[in-house]
Order: structure tokens, then sequence, then C-alpha cells
């Protein structure tokens, strides 16, 4: 007679061979030539709308036929919900989409040539700008546990990250046509020198929205 | 030391930088600032004199309560910078997503409050950033900068519900709830009353960006205070009435941009049952919270979804950022 605890491990690796099975509830993406969405979960019940390939859905509930799901309970933004047929289902978006295009680095100004520049503000608060890696996050205002977090050690390594953000900060701001440049006003207020341009975006996407139907 | 010259480097922020329509303290005259040649308002709260019967609270209170748009500019582009620092790094993989994000954001936008004619109003810019985080999470910070995190993007089903929650984080920014945030904060946090107190002696021409960078080792620790109060007090940074209108708000601000008024309850549904959608539920029972979003979304009528465009310029290219970024990090160092 065999081992039983050998019997149990074959079993266990048996298991877990088998591929991760879908969880009762989830996204699926839709597959095939565009799939219809069904009042019931079998192949003849009626068609209630055509779902489009390359769509992510959330499914809710499943029909399964022996250890396979046969049928997925699906929601279709503004077609209500229905049935899909797990033929016509994956679990990753079909097809690559194109490599995608970076947004456009800003110039932006020297951190070392600016750095030593000393502000009025600077100067009452050089307490702070005198750090060093001696002191702890903690007695610089850092959270600690944050940094940690973001599997950072010392100070110094934040203050790279720190700077990073601000780089890219910048980088999208000006990516997105959000000028910070723009002169105030001498009554306090800025001109708003961006309405044109997110007005134009605006009615753009509200004509969009009007002709694409769902 | 250290504690006089704070002292007295904030009561000269008080008196150069705000100024007051009447009180009876008489202010800095050697300063170059035309706005320093201006009294304050006095206060009657308890706290250390400072000056005059001046308490540290009357000036801050004053400070605080008198930030124009330049100075509302400059702390939220430190407190997002901050946010971006602690909580991930922001997309740049994929400039579709990035401009199709901030342009359904301005869309929502423009249906707040930014055709009000006040200065505050029109000196406020929004800006949408993406967050690489597994935290489902949106932050607002003062002056409309808006960030959301990758986890929470990777939930939603299309348009109408980022509409939601864009314009949710809008009505925090419109209705000033982060610098009322900050205004109770800067009573009890020494640090913070020092960082600001750097941020907004700052030269009023000059670009805020430009101030950031040339301050970068002493803003430092100002900002990281600022992520601190935005990330870790995150849930319970608003009160949950102020949550309460956000909501409301969000629903009519999408709802007017022509949006399904309904997906606000959707988002809400899904942030309770999503594993970590529990500290953004910190704004109230989401029972509660979703019985008012679906009576918020009956006052306004049927909207569209914009799952077509979301799943083609939203989640398509979400993955593609995110393989981008998968493929940076993993190749080679140069």
């Amino acid at each position: 007679m065999r081992n039983p605890i050998v019997l149990a491990l074959l079993v266990v690796a048996a298991l877990a061979a088998r591929a991760e099975p879908l969880a009762e509830k989830g996204f699926v993406f839709v597959t095939g030539t565009g799939p219809a969405l069904r009042a019931e979960p079998k192949a003849d019940a009626a068609s209630t709308a055509t779902l489009p390939v390359g769509g992510r859905l959330v499914y809710k509930k499943v029909v399964r036929e022996g250890d396979a799901i046969a049928w997925f309970f699906v929601e279709m933004p503004g077609a209500g919900t229905g049935w899909l047929a797990a033929a016509n289902a994956a679990d990753k978006r079909p097809g690559v989409g194109p490599a995608a295009k970076p947004v456009k680095p800003a110039p932006v100004p020297s951190v070392t040539a600016n750095a030593t520049a000393s502000t009025a503000g600077a100067r009452a608060f050089e307490g702070f700008a005198q750090s060093s890696s001696a002191q702890t996050a903690g007695s610089r205002g850092f959270d600690e546990k944050l940094l940690a977090a973001r599997g950072l050690s010392s100070v110094d390594e934040a203050g790279k990250l720190r700077t990073k953000a601000l780089r890219d900060y910048l980088t999208l701001e000006r990516a997105i046509g959000i000028q910070m440049s723009d002169p105030p006003h001498p009554d306090g207020r800025y001109a708003d020198l961006t309405a044109r341009g997110r007005k134009a975006d605006s009615e753009k996407i509200a004509a969009e929205t009007t002709s694409e139907g769902n | 030391m250290t504690n006089a010259r704070t002292l007295l480097s904030i009561s000269l922020l008080a008196f150069s930088v705000f100024g007051g329509a009447c009180g009876r303290v008489s202010v800095d005259a050697t300063s170059s600032d035309p706005r320093a040649n201006r009294t304050l308002q006095t206060g009657t709260k308890a706290g250390k004199t400072l000056y005059n019967g001046w308490t540290i609270y009357d000036a801050w209170d004053d400070a605080v309560e008198k930030i124009g748009p330049h100075d509302e500019l400059k702390i939220g582009q430190l407190a997002t910078v901050s946010v971006i620092a602690l909580v991930g790094d922001l997309v740049l993989e994929d400039d579709t997503l990035v401009r199709y994000v901030n342009s359904v954001g301005n869309h929502v936008a423009l249906q707040g409050q930014r055709h009000v004619k006040s200065p505050r109003m029109k000196g406020r810019r929004f800006f949408f950033g993406i967050v690489r985080s597994k935290e489902v999470n949106a932050f607002s910070t003062p002056g409309g900068n808006v960030l959301i995190t990758t986890g929470l993007l990777e939930q939603l089903n299309d348009e109408a519900e980022l509409a939601f929650v864009l314009g949710h984080e809008i009505a925090h920014a419109d209705y000033e709830h982060g610098l009322s945030a900050l205004k109770t904060a800067v009573r009890t946090d020494e640090a913070l009353k020092s960082s600001i107190q750097i941020l907004l002696r700052r030269d009023k021409d000059k670009e805020p960006v430009a101030n950031l960078f040339d301050d970068l080792g002493v803003v430092e620790t100002a900002s990281y205070k600022f992520g601190d109060l935005v990330v870790n007090k995150g849930g319970a940074l608003f009160s949950v009435s102020q949550e309460g209108d956000a909501d409301a708000k969000g629903v009519e601000y999408a709802a007017k941009a022509g949006y399904d008024p309904t997906a606000a309850v959707r988002v809400v549904q899904m942030l309770r049952d999503v594993k970590g959608g529990a500290k953004t539920m910190s704004h109230g029972l989401p029972e509660t919270r979703i019985k008012n979003l679906e009576a918020h979304a009956k006052k306004h009528p049927a909207g569209k979804s914009g799952y077509s465009r979301w799943q083609e310029r939203g989640l398509a290219r979400l993955e593609a950022a995110n393989a981008a970024a998968e493929a940076n990090t993993s190749a080679p160092a140069p």
C-alpha cells in the first residue's frame, strides 16, 4: 500500500497544476466577432445587444457546465444586464495595443543651479536647509512609515524621490497646457489664459458624448 | 532661539503677505511689498500673546483666511508634489491617457464653480494627474489639483464613473475643503506653520513652480508635512458633511456634463466591495452614502456612460502605460 502522505502530496500538486479558475465575480473581456448579450444562459436565447469586442465587462455570477464556466452574467453600460457565452470571453484584453507614446518631458529649471539661490524664505528657515544625513527622517518632518512603504531608507533617497515628483509634476503640468507662468493681475487675480483651450476641449468631449450613442 | 525666530517670522508673514481690512496692529513699514502696508483684523481666541494683544491664533487665522489665488496655487502644488512622492510616481508613459483624463476632468470642472467671477475662482485651474499605486483612492489639494490612483482607475467601468470621481474631487476644491482642513491643521502643527511661512513669503511675481525649485532643499520638510496631511489623513481630512456635499456636487457636475448620474452609485458600491476601497469609504457609512447618491441621481436626467471611449482611451491606454512602466523597470541600466 502506498504511503497516504505521498498520495496527499500528489493530490495537492495536481490541484496546484490546474489553471487558476475565474472567480465567481470580476472582470471579463469580450472576444470573438461581436457576440450577443443574451437574455438567458442559452445559445438560442433572445439577443438583447451586441457586445463590443475588446471591451471589459463586470460579471456578477456565472453558470458552470461541470467544472468549467459556460456563461457570465455581465453588465453592459447602456444596455443593461445579460449573459455572455464563455467561448466569447477572456480574462485578458484580446490583442496587444500599440506602443505607448510617453508624455514629452518638459524643459525644467536646473535644480542644482537654483538650489543655491537664497530667498528671504530660505534665509529665515536656514535651520532646515542645513540638514544633514545625520538627521533622522522624523526630525526633518518626513513620515518614516510612508518612506518605508516606498522602500526608502534614508532622507537622501526621499529627497531624490521628491525631486523626481516635482519634475514629473512640472512635465505633466506643461504637457496638459496648464502654464503657471501667467503673471498675476494687479488686483491679485490671474488672467485665465487657458480658458479658451479648456472650453474647446469641453465642447469636443460634449460633441463626442452626443454622437457616441451609448 | 528657534521658537523665537519662528514666532517672529510668523508675525512678519502675517504682516507682509496678508492684509486685513481693519484692525489695530501697525505693519512692517520697511517692507518692499505694497501689500504689507495694511493692518490685520483682531481676534479674541486664546493663545500666546505675540504683540499688542495679538495671539498666534489671530495671526494664523488671518493669514490662512486671506490666502489669495497665487498662494492657493503654491500650497496646492506643493501638497500635490508631496502626494506624488509619497503615494506613487505620476503616470507619464502614455500621452493619450493623460490628456484624456484631463479632458474629462476639465469638462466636468467647467460645470462647477469656474464660471464664478471671484478672484479665487478665476485664479483656479484644474490639474488631473494619475499616480501609480494599487491603493484605490483619489486626492484633492487646494488650487484645483486632483490625483487619481491607477488602482482606482482600473476599477472603473465607464467614463461616467470617472466623471463622478473627478467631480467629487473638483467639488472639494470648489468649496475649499482643503484650505479649511489646512487652517485647522496649522493651528496644531508647528512644522506646518513654518511650511506655510516659507511658501507664502516667496516672490509673488515669480512662477510658483520656479519658487519651489529655488528652495528645493528647504521645502522638502514642508512638502512632506503636507503630504502626510493629505495621505495619512486622507479619509478623515474632510468632515462627513463635506464629503456628502462633494458627493452631491460630484453627481451634479457629472450630470450637467452629460454623464449618467447613477454612475456615482456604482462607484460607491465598488468602493464598498473592492479590496483596498475601505480607506476611501471612511467618507461615511457606505449604505448611507449609496442611499444619498441614489436620491441625488434621481434629480438629474439620464446621461451617457461613455463606455466605448473609456475602454479605448482610458482602460486600454492604462494597460499600455502599465506595460511600458514594467518594461522600463525591468530594463537593465545603461
